[in-house]
């Protein structure tokens, strides 16, 4: 066979596709489906609470009808569109509930400009544009300095790739102190790594190893530096209202406190406390609460969705969307998942040459143990327990000398490649998916790994308490 | 580009994507696999996507990021099986096609995948690689010598 008809043959071959070939649409579909759903639990000291970036997805188009309400109200339409993703700031934007800026600054061909404030007594979103005429696609990294240069907030900004001229959002969520009357913002901008299109156009070259073990570095060539002195009408840093709540009760056999919830416009917190002698730590609810009409109100799903506290694994706290904009008279808690860690369970050993480990936590399955050069790659079959939902199951791990280590990235995908075999596992098929996490230069034979939780209990008739 | 029309033209795509990544890859797990990462990338980063009338390149463009990333990670894992690129003095002639077009460098390999088995013309080419068509053309020269293939545009 020469050249020519082996490349027939070649074509040939290729006209029959895998069958798998025919839910490559549908899985994309689902996958960010799922990554929308995707809750990012954040635990944060509430004592020690240092500045940090994060960066989540905006989701978009989630709320059509209000975006088209908005259309019909020029000053709004474009901040409607920028809070889409969030039923807490589009009920805001919705109820004028804005502060106006228009401070606009421009630095070596590059226009900076604050254009709205959605802020209340504990957070506060900043809603600026870039745009230029001599580079390309521009990014910012935006960082906030209190007037007495205390700390106790975290700042979030889900903008990376918003295309230039469009409103970009900064977030800042104070938990232990209040806004203050108004601060600094800064603005490093900087050109993207990415084209128009929010693709690179030459990827880095980077190894397996470096995917897993490199320590990712941040530091674009600055192009322009702005800053803006923000001063906030004092009308809205007063807005919040906690609803005392107090009340005691039994969750699968734990005994739990529902001790206030905290009503801002921008979001809503539940405070919880626990009995010290429960056999398990809450570190994660799934829940709703609904008013006397029936309108439901749910768990932020991009951002901090709970914040834990200094002295345990506990998650105490739990944000949702606001229903300050509801004008809602009762207000009652359904509670229908609870992930625990067992007291019992807070360290897992496992044995790396072996592979032999204490039990799991439950629903989840060692994949594979990969010794590379680096370090160790754990991989674990985990169950979703809801659909399409994956979770970082694995909070840091101990050394053979106790020293507790954080997890420097891991990786989730619903599908795992066997490093022996080569045989390709699609986990989504069976409501699993896998999650690797990264051992580097690590030298011992055991490791104990410290997971979020090591039992779910779903609640077929939710828990009910009334906050008001 | 709304979800639904994303679904359409990418459910129209996924035959010629999967044979442009099995062309890239070798293999049929590989090949599924850069094709669900580069579907998913395009349907995440949709919003992004400014020229809706370029839709295919630019998915393509995804997916041959996908395909080299992915061939990265395979010659980690399986080093004796994805062997590295091969210069132009190799002698391509004594493996089967399917293995030689792996060997080719990424630059010329991605012009005989995208050409040959994603069935993209010299212009598309040229807009997913965002080169030159002259390069594109170039290129294609010196790989199909070096495949020993000679294919006319009646051929594709």
């Amino acid at each position: 066979m020469n050249r020519n008809e082996e490349y027939k043959a070649l074509r040939d071959s290729l006209v029959e596709t895998p069958s798998q070939l025919a839910y490559t649409v549908t899985k994309a579909v689902k996958r960010k489906k799922a990554s929308r759903k995707r809750t990012r639990i954040l635990g944060i000291p509430a004592g020690s609470l240092a500045v940090c970036f994060v960066a989540f997805m905006l989701l978009v188009n989630l709320f059509p009808p209000f975006a088209r309400a908005c259309g019909g109200v020029p000053v709004l339409r474009e901040l409607a569109k920028a809070v889409t993703w969030s039923p807490s700031l589009s009920a805001a934007v919705e109820d004028e509930y804005v502060q106006s800026v228009g401070q606009e600054q421009r630095k070596n061909g590059i226009t900076a400009r604050v254009e709205y404030l959605i802020v209340d007594q504990k957070q506060l979103n900043v809603f600026y544009t870039l745009d230029t005429d001599q580079y390309g696609q521009l990014d910012a990294d935006g960082a906030v300095t209190l007037p007495d240069g205390g700390d106790g907030y975290s700042s979030s900004s889900g903008s990376y790739g918003t295309p230039n001229g469009d409103l970009r959002q900064l977030t800042v969520d104070f938990v232990d102190r209040d806004m203050p009357e108004g601060l600094t913002l800064t603005l490093n901008v900087y050109q993207s790594a990415y084209d128009e299109n929010g693709i690179a156009m030459e990827p880095a070259e980077e190894t397996m190893e470096d995917t897993y073990f490199k320590v990712q570095t941040h530091d674009p060539k600055i192009l322009a530096v702005f800053t803006f002195d923000l001063t906030f009408d004092p009308w809205f840093t007063a807005q919040g209202e906690t609803v005392a709540v107090g009340k005691t009760f039994q969750l699968d056999s734990q005994t739990l406190t529902l001790k206030q919830a905290e009503i801002y416009p921008t979001h809503l917190r539940l405070d919880l406390g626990y009995d010290p002698d429960n056999t398990a730590w809450l570190t994660g609810l799934d829940f709703y609460v609904e008013n006397e009409r029936g309108e439901r109100f749910v768990p932020v799903t991009n951002g901090i969705s709970a914040t834990g506290e200094e002295n345990s694994p506990s998650m105490v706290t739990y944000w949702m969307d606001t229903t300050y904009f509801s004008n809602s008279k009762e207000l009652k808690l359904y509670i229908t998942q609870a992930r625990w860690l067992e007291k019992s369970r807070e360290k897992i050993r496992l044995n790396l040459a072996t592979e032999e480990h204490d039990p799991l936590p439950d629903g989840t399955e060692l994949a594979g143990i990969l010794h590379l050069e680096r370090g160790y790659l754990l991989t674990f079959r985990e169950k979703q327990y809801r659909e399409g939902w994956m979770y970082s199951l694995w909070n840091g791990h101990l050394d053979a000398g106790g020293t507790a280590e954080s997890f420097s990235s891991s990786v989730s995908s619903y599908g795992y490649q066997e490093p022996d075999t080569g045989e390709y596992l699609d986990g989504s098929v069976s409501g699993f998916f896998y999650e690797t996490v990264p051992l580097p230069d690590y030298q011992g034979t055991e490791v104990w790994l410290k997971p979020v939780f090591t039992r779910v209990t779903d609640f077929s008739a939710p828990a009910a308490i009334s906050i008001r | 580009m709304d979800q639904q029309e994303f679904i359409q033209r990418t459910e129209a795509q996924k035959t010629r994507l999967y044979r442009a990544a099995f062309a890239y890859l070798g293999g049929e797990a590989a090949a599924l696999e850069a094709v669900d990462e580069a579907v998913y990338q395009a349907l995440r980063n949709l919003r992004h996507l400014r020229q809706p009338e370029y839709f295919e390149t630019w998915l393509t463009r995804i997916l041959i990021n996908e395909c080299g990333r992915e061939l990265r990670r395979l010659m980690r894992l399986r080093p004796a099986e994805y062997l590295p690129e091969a210069g132009e003095d190799f002698n391509y002639d004594a493996l089967p096609l399917r293995e030689a077009v792996a060997r080719l460098p990424r630059k010329l390999r991605q012009i005989i995948v995208l050409r040959y088995f994603g069935d993209l013309t010299l212009a598309e080419t040229a807009r997913t690689l965002g080169i030159p068509q002259g390069t594109v053309v170039t290129r294609q020269r010196r790989a199909l010598a070096l495949l020993r293939l000679e294919l006319e545009e009646g051929n594709i």
